[in-house]
């Protein structure tokens, strides 16, 4: 087992900020695109009058749906499980934000500042605002084609429900909501088109290079190998990369505009383009006289937005869930999706099953209460084991979750040192949950292992490296049976021409996948050579060996004579072919239950278990997790660090939509704007204490399998933190977020103290192009070199340094100031480059992240420590925790959280740079 | 077609702005978010951060203390300072934004664009500030919270929709504040209390600061709750009974607690609170008194452990 997540150089490119995402792509000949969106969620669309905006600076294509049908499209509506997505919206629009003509200029500002004058002329419809409104008797239909707005519906029944309820001693009902959410990677939606004389080659960031690929190939009738994708890492994906998005719009456009094109979607946008689901769940329970599920009743209903993308496999993931990891003989469950006139629902860290954990984890809690006992003793005796039913009626093979349970709970029963101080009237509680997550099943990855000429191993995947370590797991997957050292692997990016198909790097599958199909690749490779070699060597197959130092000997010589031996080199030279390669397939099959004949509905499961202890103000609501402890099953840690990573990521992406991540759409018209409007979790969110185990198979056990751990953990976070308020103060929350209007409101059980989540009134419109000012020549000196560049004087720093100076390690997610990934040091201050005219840095002297010399400290602090997953954020970390400590030597773990309260890390990296940075700080001080 | 231009004296600023649609930035913070969320209205931008006249703090004979309009907020959250600047309004600027802003953010524009939501503005009225406001050929000096009164307001200071100068502020686009001024006198306790809805660079749903000067008088003043400071002059009254006897137990006591809790609610009585994204009024309602009480009881406590040591 290896310790590392990412290379050291792999961290260190994230550190210094020189790993290249999408967004740091550059293609000659590139032009930008801005896209013009609907401000309504429901309108017809009389006419769109392009002529002023086509005629301003810089633009060279205003294209709208019509100018489509020139292209002759096999379909001009995409989706990777429902085609029902105009590319452009053409009679109608259904949602705010959806694109309606996308404007083709020189510069990024030329484009947004032409969208601006594309004049709309739209007759507002009535629009459905949420599930009620949707699934009203008469409603509007959001799509003609869709009666009832019914996007899907999935159910089963499993066993004697009206003998269950006969035994029934106990029960709980209610009605269990989750709102919508963003995914905020911190690098937004981007995508490069270039149309070749072979076909379509795209630069994208998304989750699923196979995916999109095929889809653009379906849209635009083209062979697959006319479409060629490649995908950098990228800047966070929680699943919000996971389906088209972008990406047909770009192709399209780059087809008439006969040029590429480049569209990056500002942060306003990404709260249009994808979501996740907002749920209601109701859900019914009954236990027996001895605290044993007599049935589970449930009814899902979630939001799916105005167009499917992943919604059919959410909704199904939900229901698949709902019940739990429970010995529950009755269950009947029905998951419905539906349309609204809302942005499109899409996949999201947990898919499904948070918002099922949600309504059935804490069921088993409010039912612990009814009955008088022990939440985690109820959960204790009704946890399925190996070979028990789920409530679906499948039989689970490998159940580890009362493993993970005890792991949780025995981590927060023996948490050390005294509990803080909270204040006087805080309460503490203590709460667990427990999660259950499907796995996308069956699902396909190929791998390519390949010896080169020079000596190097290939290793050709579709799995994208979005900070989980992929390529580190895959690397380390060839190593094991290859036995090279790490130097002569080398992983590389995604690109369709060269790596072979993969169904999506998501669903937590890549570890195993990726693993399983790199290690058979690894083994046909070695077969290869090993037979490739005997031959060579005139002895049969079996008498030879690969050897660590890439040489293939002949085993089993006498003594004294030396063994034959031939370098793999030699053998690749001498095939002619450049490289000698390995091919590797995986597939999850779904088990087959030899008892009913039926298929399982995952290969297998993610298992976790979350508990909590939390501090709760009864005067004013104000809830703080004080110690997390997560225990998941891996089967095997592939990788210590990363599973550690992830393990925490999880918490951390969990603590927002629980305690106050709440995406409050309208249909009259308010979404976010910004960063300063939608809150993810800081550093300051990290509990104090964070503890997870990843628990591994025993040497006599079975299921030794890689599960993955990327979303093991994050369905039992908000559960886990309801109960632990309950056990605090005594209310059971059935609403997310927890935040504290609405726990005072449940406290004092008066609901005008909860914060009101109807945001009309307010207009949603993308920011303006702001006016320009007079050139001014601007002279800075910026990681020791001079720099002259003639800039307008109120644009940001932040753009100067990044766009007209190159410098990329200069991030801009937010814009506001909020995430601090544009950190720079000015004139030895680390500020926000984001919220500073660059007129007023004159003379400045500058210096980014890419500039930190090779012995930094902090630098080679993070680096040691792993201290990043995506990265997108870590350069901004890595200079405003390196100031603080200039400023104040002596800082202590509280000043570091303090000093790193304004970067923002959606990957959840908090507690391992806080472990950096602290490590840094002591060595400085040396 | 507009530009930015960085003053090079104070006279010479006051004149670029006293121009139609010109206007001052200093650490850049309120402009170029303006500009971000589309509500940049061009014109000229004056550059006046870097001028002698609005930086530094100095303290007068008298003890009176002179804060620059330009101190960057990160200059008043500096610990090692705290004979120049009170920690309670240290406390307000350790509040503020995130590390990074207060870097280059400012104590005049964080009055200005921030105002009635500001935590600095609740510690400077706490502590009695005064500011010093300069245009072309005028300067006149009004103690801080008479910025927030209704019937002089200009229009063209109006607040957006983002708790940023919630209340329009009685100060004129041509004018720019060169200094904020604290009396001499030191408070003997100070109590500060902040309620977020999460953690990191949020905006307060309520900020509360308490000083209580050596000869009872207390200034207790609410920011980021309603469209202007709001001061509780019931609790006053009873901080400074409290303060004036001599009683064991008179600032300790659960009754005292108690009253300050119902006096609290009593001065909120007449104000208007406010509805937005972060909470609806009737939740501060509830919630200000209990912080009102927690920054009372502490001020207390601290001036306790003062006349102790």
């Amino acid at each position: 087992m290896a310790d590392e997540a990412l290379g050291a150089d792999a961290v260190d490119a994230r550190v210094r900020g020189t790993l290249r995402y999408a967004i740091d792509l550059s293609i000659p000949g590139m032009a930008h695109a801005a896209l013009v969106r609907s401000p309504v969620a429901a309108a017809r669309i009389r006419s769109i009058s392009t002529i002023r905006a086509a005629s301003m600076p810089g633009v060279s294509n205003v294209v709208t749906a019509a100018d489509l049908d020139g292209l002759h499209l096999a379909d001009q509506r995409f989706g990777t499980v429902v085609a029902d997505q105009p590319i452009l919206a053409r009679d109608r629009v259904r949602h705010i934000g959806e694109p309606i003509a996308m404007v083709v200029a020189t510069t990024p500002a030329e484009a947004w500042a032409a969208a601006d004058a594309v004049e709309l002329d739209l007759l507002a419809t009535l629009a459905v605002e949420d599930v009620d409104a949707a699934l009203a008797a008469g409603a509007p239909l959001v799509h003609d084609d869709r009666p009832g707005n019914i996007l899907g519906r999935a159910n089963f029944t499993n066993g004697d429900l009206a003998a269950a309820e006969r035994a029934t001693v106990h029960r709980s009902s209610g009605w269990y909501t989750s709102p919508a959410a963003q995914q905020v990677t911190l690098e937004p939606q981007v995508c490069i088109a270039r149309w070749t004389d072979t076909g379509l080659e795209m630069w994208a960031a998304t989750q699923s290079p196979s995916r999109i690929a095929a889809e653009l190939a379906r849209v635009f009738g083209l062979e697959l190998d006319q479409v060629r994708l490649h995908v950098p890492p990228l800047g966070g994906g929680y699943g919000g990369k996971n389906h088209a998005k972008l990406e047909p719009l770009v192709a399209a456009v780059a087809a008439i505009a006969g040029r590429p094109v480049r569209l990056v979607n500002r942060r306003v946008e990404e709260f249009v383009t994808t979501t996740k689901h907002g749920a209601r769940i109701w859900l019914e329970s009954g236990v027996d006289a001895d605290a044993r599920f007599t049935f589970r009743r449930a009814r899902i209903v979630m939001d799916g937005g105005a167009y499917a993308h992943s919604s059919p496999a959410v909704m199904r993931a939900g229901m698949l869930v709902v019940c739990g990891p429970y010995r529950v003989p009755a269950a009947e469950v029905e998951s419905v999706m539906v349309y609204t006139n809302l942005p499109p629902a899409g996949s999201f860290r947990g898919l499904g099953a948070n918002q099922a954990a949600w309504a059935g984890e804490r069921q088993v809690d409010e039912l612990a209460r009814e009955i008088g006992l022990d939440p985690v003793e109820l959960r204790r005796r009704n946890v399925v084991r190996s070979g028990d039913r789920l409530p679906t009626g499948e039989r689970v093979a490998g159940a580890h979750w009362a493993a993970c349970l005890d792991a949780a709970t025995a981590s927060l029963d023996s948490a050390q040192g005294p509990i803080p101080d909270l204040g006087p009237g805080r309460r503490s509680g203590i709460g667990v949950a427990l999660a259950m997550k499907h796995t996308m099943t069956p699902s396909r990855s190929e791998a390519v292992v390949a010896a080169l000429v020079d000596g190097t191993v290939e290793v050709r995947s579709s799995l994208v490296d979005m900070g989980q370590g992929l390529p580190g797991v895959l690397a380390q997957a060839a190593i094991r049976h290859l036995g090279l050292t790490q130097a002569r692997i080398r992983v590389i990016e995604p690109d369709t021409a060269r790596t072979p198909f993969d169904a999506t790097t998501s669903s937590s599958r890549g570890t195993w996948s990726g693993t399983t199909a790199v290690e058979r690749a690894a083994l046909a490779l070695r077969d290869r050579l090993e037979t490739a070699a005997a031959a060579r060597f005139g002895v049969p197959r079996e008498a030879v060996a690969l050897g660590a130092d890439w040489v293939v000997r002949v085993v089993d010589v006498e003594e004294g004579l030396e063994a034959p031996s031939l370098p793999v080199v030699d053998l690749v030279i001498a095939s002619g072919d450049g490289e000698i390669s390995g091919h590797g397939i995986a597939i999850n099959e779904a088990p087959v239950d030899p008892e009913t004949g039926t298929t399982a509905s995952s290969s297998h499961w993610h298992q976790g278990a979350v508990a909590v202890r939390v501090s709760v103000d009864p005067e004013t609501g104000v809830t703080r997790v004080l110690e997390a402890h997560g225990a998941a099953w891996a089967g095997r840690v592939v990788n210590a660090r990363g599973a550690r990573l992830q393990n925490e990521g999880n918490i951390l992406t969990g603590l927002g939509p629980t305690l106050f991540e709440s995406l409050e759409l309208a249909t009259g018209g308010w979404a976010p704007r910004d960063l300063l409007d939608y809150r993810i979790p800081s550093i300051l969110d990290l509990p104090d204490r964070l503890e997870t185990v990843a628990l591994e198979a025993g040497p006599n056990e079975p299921d030794k399998e890689p599960t993955g751990l990327g979303e093991s953990l994050i369905p039992a976070v908000a559960p886990a933190v309801a109960a632990a308020i309950a056990d605090a103060v005594g209310v059971d929350l059935r609403d997310l977020p927890l935040d504290p209007t609405r726990v005072l409101a449940a406290i004092l059980d008066d609901p005008t103290l909860e914060r009101s989540r109807d945001s009309e009134g307010r207009s949603w419109a993308v920011p303006g192009t702001a006016p320009g000012r007079n050139l001014v020549r601007l002279t800075l000196t910026v990681d020791g070199q001079p720099a002259d560049v003639l800039v307008d004087p109120g644009w940001s720093l932040a753009t100067v340094l990044r766009e007209s100076l190159g410098h990329q390690a200069i991030r801009q997610p937010c814009g506001v100031g909020t995430c601090g990934a544009c950190t720079a040091v000015v004139d030895g201050d680390a500020i926000r480059t984001c919220l500073r005219p660059a007129g007023l840095t004159q003379n400045a002297t500058i210096v980014t992240a890419a500039g930190l010399a090779d012995d930094d400290p902090f630098r080679q602090a993070f680096v040691n420590a792993g201290a990043a997953q995506c990265g997108f954020c870590i350069p901004g970390m890595v200079l405003v925790a390196r100031s603080a400590f200039e400023r104040e030597p002596d800082i202590d773990a509280d000043g570091i959280r303090r000093a790193l309260t304004g970067n923002l890390c959606r990957c959840g990296t908090y507690a391992r740079v806080l472990a950096a940075v602290e490590a840094a700080v002591a060595s400085g001080r040396r | 077609m507009a530009e930015l231009v960085v003053a090079p004296t104070l006279d010479a600023a006051l004149e670029r702005l006293a121009a139609p649609g010109a206007r001052a930035v200093a650490g850049g913070v309120g402009v170029m978010l303006g500009r971000m969320r589309g509500m940049d209205p061009g014109g000229d931008l004056v550059g006046i951060g870097q001028l002698p006249e609005l930086g530094g703090a100095t303290s007068g004979p008298d003890g009176t203390i002179r804060l620059g309009g330009a101190l960057t907020i990160s200059r008043l959250a500096r610990p090692d300072d705290e004979r120049v600047v009170a920690p309670l309004l240290q406390a307000a600027a350790l509040a503020t934004a995130n590390p990074g802003i207060r870097l280059v953010a400012t104590l005049g524009g964080n009055i200005v664009d921030v105002g009635a939501a500001s935590d600095v503005v609740a510690a400077l009225i706490a502590l009695d500030a005064r500011v010093q406001i300069v245009r072309r050929h005028a300067t006149r000096t009004v103690p801080l919270i008479d910025l927030w009164t209704a019937d002089s307001a200009d229009p063209e200071r109006a607040g957006d929709d983002e708790g940023r100068s919630t209340s329009p502020l009685r100060i004129r686009a041509d004018e720019i504040i060169r200094s904020v001024i604290l009396p001499g006198a030191i408070p003997t306790g100070w109590g500060w209390q902040r309620l977020t809805l999460h953690g990191a660079m949020d905006r307060s749903a309520a900020s509360v600061a308490v000083a209580i000067l050596a000869d009872g008088e207390a200034r207790v003043v609410l920011t980021a709750a309603a469209d202007r400071p709001v001061r509780f002059p019931d609790v006053e009254r009873l901080v400074r009974a409290a303060a004036s006897t001599d009683l064991p137990g008179a600032t300790t006591g659960s009754g005292f607690a108690a009253r300050l809790r119902a006096a609290a609610v009593a001065d909120l009585a007449a104000e208007t609170l406010m509805t937005d994204d972060r909470a609806p009024a009737a939740y501060r309602r509830r919630v200000v008194p209990v912080l009102v009480e927690r920054a009372v009881l502490a001020a207390f406590s601290r001036a306790r452990a003062g006349s102790d040591g």
